[in-house]
């Protein structure tokens, strides 16, 4: 694997393609920032229910509230005597035995919103009464960074994560980067988008097109020639975040890579709807980790999830569970502080039957921005947040 | 009424012409022919919107689609519905009821993927063809009734003493009155009032023991209301007019509709009893709708994209290639991504889109019937300056290659 990487960059950049790839392999992000580090974020979209995740089955009050949908103490990947693992999550006990993997408890912001969009919209933009035109908090981030074509890459079929919408950037968007390749008379079609636009709308377009043909090319050059994709599991995150590790390794140049599962929202006979979500999601972080040590890349990169919400505490009738709040996000490196970070939220002091969230989700953002892609939060948050110590 | 919403009086400034009738065109329909957009233009403005939102009253092409839509639901397969619905975009003569069809559909945003079942999406996309351009009321007490959304939205268990939200927080906040225009206290109230509102054998079925007759307060009324009160009073809020009106202008005039014209437009709908076409017939006859800040800078939908490509080539689009190519470029019908459907906009453009609009059309209008100078005029109208063209035509590429061309500009990706 290390031979192949090697006689591919060699092989790209003696070869005239070495024009598309760029002078990214020394440069940082931000001043300070050390050694090209890589941000991938993985969004649980839908409100992943946390308390099904990590689950408090030390707590009768859990087991009391969620008769038929919480899991049995004897079915958690027991990480202490109060908190485990959901027991689809087996993927990433490896993980947590390494010490890589660290669970920020308790996260929430105040007021919670219970709508799926407002709190999408709150957590992509980092603001609980966002103004204006929308921009996400790494599109503002990448904003700030400068001479990055590609700073970022969206691995999603999906709209375009509003986490990623800067003022400036464009961040592409590509379903599969295997069959990201332009048909047709390129050069024709290039050439209808070369020439500037006036109206936003229009520009932005334009400027997307342009940015298709360039992502296009350069990922032909990044995947060519990929292994190891075998190991991961045969679902669209596996396959998605193989393509992560292999552009990593191939020197693709994007400092933050998104990538989202769907179907959290699990109103009703959630149990094994759940329980696949979350194999689904463990098994492929599990082995992406695995696979980013393997490669050697596993300093660089730092991995992040998120939902909008959590659920409510109590079950519904339905064998389901309605839209909550506070849930708990993963970490997951090889740099980071591993294990669990705050206390699991009380599951008798409610508000309105939900969980009360003790740290605000910018403060996590927050600790990335500042510990791990050395920028100034304050410039992309808006205020100061207490960070974390996973970093 | 605000002054935006009164009709347009074409003026030596202003000329309702080919550029206007066309955007009139793209924007109630899926875009015209250039013959049809030229006979547009010889009209006046009101009768040229009369004309479309009305519609034909015969349609040989409708008769020829309904003819086959029992063997279409018999194969049970979506895709073939999919195809049917698209045929109907691109064909059928009363596009408007077409495109408020689809506007209902991405409103209503119920998906295959939960509901799975075929004939049940059917019969509520015909919902949406049938009262589309009516009353919203009878349209929404319709939709309330109707298997797919009651399973889409888990009314099958709000039940008496355990209600189910989501479909009453869904109406208020999706369907009614926009996010912020009502409490938590609503949602549960007004849940109340739907329950016991389920399927038995394939049809609505009101369980009269499921039911919860008692007493709710909702939007500060209170009564035994049942669930077409609970409709009443969403749509007697002041809030429920301009949040619909601000999603009709969104979705047929501009992603930025002025808050003014938008409370206007709401006013004029609850005066007119919510009814669509009379709706439709004030706005797209209106001076905002023809003026030039909102002409050419609207991010075309792939069903727009491709439907109106069609049209202006003048190709039959082949509804079984273009459901999958539409799949690609982000609007896959009957399964919009989430209960508020399809953001729309700058959402339906990214590079991964783009790729599959470009890559996508090449292989759906392969053989234009019309010259590319009408087809270009008939989907760009005057928004492409001739030189751009003549460059095109002279750089020597197949006819296939400029045809591919012209649909690449980015201005063919906007009405």
């Amino acid at each position: 694997m290390t031979v192949d990487r090697r006689t591919f960059l060699k092989g790209a950049l003696a070869a005239p393609a070495a024009a598309t790839l760029p002078a990214f392999f020394a440069r940082a992000l931000f001043a300070g920032e050390p050694d090209n580090r890589i941000l991938v974020l993985v969004q649980l979209d839908g409100g992943n229910d946390g308390l099904n995740t990590v689950v408090p089955y030390g707590d009768d009050a859990y087991h009391r509230a969620r008769p038929g949908v919480g899991v049995a103490a004897g079915q958690v990947v027991k990480l202490d005597e109060y908190h485990g693992l959901h027991p689809s999550l087996g993927g990433l006990q490896g993980v947590w035995d390494d010490g890589a993997l660290g669970i920020l408890q308790g996260i929430g912001y105040a007021n919670p919103s219970r709508s799926h969009f407002t709190s999408s919209d709150i957590w992509h933009t980092a603001s609980t009464a966002p103004q204006g035109r929308w921009t996400g908090w790494l599109g503002r981030t990448l904003d700030r960074a400068k001479g990055l074509d590609i700073p970022a890459l969206h691995l999603d079929p999906g709209p375009l994560s509003l986490a990623l919408v800067g003022e400036r950037v464009v961040v592409p968007s590509i379903a599969d980067a295997q069959r990201f390749v332009v048909r047709g008379n390129k050069e024709l079609l290039a050439s209808v988008a070369d020439r500037a636009r006036t109206g936003d709308a229009l520009e932005y377009v334009r400027r997307s097109a342009r940015q298709a043909y360039k992502t296009a090319a350069r990922v032909e050059t990044a995947l060519k020639g990929g292994t190891g994709a075998d190991a991961y599991p045969k679902t669209d995150l596996g396959r998605r975040l193989y393509q992560v590790a292999r552009l990593i390794e191939a020197g693709f140049g994007a400092r933050v890579y998104a990538v989202r599962l769907s179907g959290f929202d699990t109103h009703s006979r959630q149990k094994d709807a759940h329980a696949q979500l979350l194999k689904m999601l463990g098994d492929a972080l599990g082995t992406f980790q695995k696979d980013l040590t393997a490669r050697n890349l596993s300093k660089r990169v730092l991995t992040v999830t998120y939902s909008e919400f959590g659920r409510r505490v109590k079950e519904n009738r339905s064998l389901g569970t309605d839209h909550g709040t506070a849930a708990p996000m993963f970490v997951m490196g090889s740099e980071i502080k591993g294990g669990l970070h705050g206390d699991h939220p009380s599951l008798t002091l409610l508000e309105r039957g939900d969980l009360k969230h003790h740290t605000d989700f910018r403060s996590a953002y927050a600790t990335v921005l500042e510990r791990w892609l050395k920028t100034d939060s304050k410039a992309v948050l808006g205020q100061a947040y207490t960070p974390i110590p996973f970093l | 009424m605000h002054s935006e919403l009164k009709p347009f009086t074409p003026s030596r400034a202003h000329p309702f012409d080919f550029g206007a009738a066309g955007h009139l065109w793209q924007r109630a329909a899926f875009g015209g022919s250039f013959d049809a957009i030229t006979e547009t233009a010889a009209r006046s403005p009101r009768e040229a919107v009369a004309a479309l939102v009305d519609g034909p009253g015969d349609d040989p092409e409708e008769r020829g689609l309904d003819s086959i839509w029992e063997a279409v639901l018999g194969g049970g397969d979506a895709d073939g519905l999919r195809a049917w619905l698209i045929a109907r975009q691109a064909r059928c003569a009363h596009q408007v009821r077409e495109k408020i069809a689809l506007f209902w559909h991405s409103h209503f945003a119920t998906s295959l993927l939960k509901v799975r079942k075929v004939d049940w999406m059917a019969r509520q996309y015909r919902l949406f063809l049938r009262h589309g351009l009516g009353t919203f009321e009878t349209l929404l007490r319709a939709v309330t009734r109707d298997p797919a959304m009651i399973r889409w939205l888990d009314n099958e268990t709000n039940a008496k003493g355990h209600a189910n939200e989501n479909y009453g927080r869904e109406l208020l906040e999706l369907f009614t009155l926009g996010d912020g225009n009502y409490t938590e206290k609503d949602i549960k109230e007004a849940s109340r009032a739907f329950t016991g509102w389920h399927i038995l054998n394939d049809r609505y079925h009101f369980s009269k023991t499921l039911h919860d007759a008692g007493v709710k307060t909702v939007l500060g009324k209170t009564g035994p209301f049942g669930g077409d009160d609970v409709i009443r009073i969403a749509l007697d809020q002041e809030a429920c007019g301009r949040f619909l009106a601000t999603k009709l202008l969104r979705f047929f005039v501009t992603p930025k509709p002025d808050a003014e014209v938008a409370a206007s437009l709401g006013k004029e709908m609850r005066r007119n009893g919510y009814h669509l076409s009379a709706t439709l017939k004030l706005l797209f006859g209106s001076r905002y709708f023809f003026d030039r800040k909102n002409r050419g800078g609207m991010i075309k939908s792939p069903i727009e994209y491709v439907v109106g490509a069609a049209r202006a080539f003048q190709v039959k689009l082949d509804g079984g290639a273009a459901v999958p190519a539409l799949r690609h470029m982000g609007q896959d019908l009957l399964a919009p991504p989430n209960v508020a459907g399809w953001p729309g906009h700058n959402e339906w453009i990214n590079t991964a889109s783009w790729l599959a609009r470009v890559n996508g059309i090449r292989n759906l209008v392969t053989s234009p019937s019309v010259s590319l100078t009408q087809a270009g005029r008939a989907l760009l109208g005057d928004r492409v300056p001739q030189t751009e063209i003549d460059r095109l035509q002279k750089s020597g590429a197949s006819k296939r290659d400029l045809a591919h061309a012209l649909l690449a500009l980015p201005e063919a990706h906007m009405s």
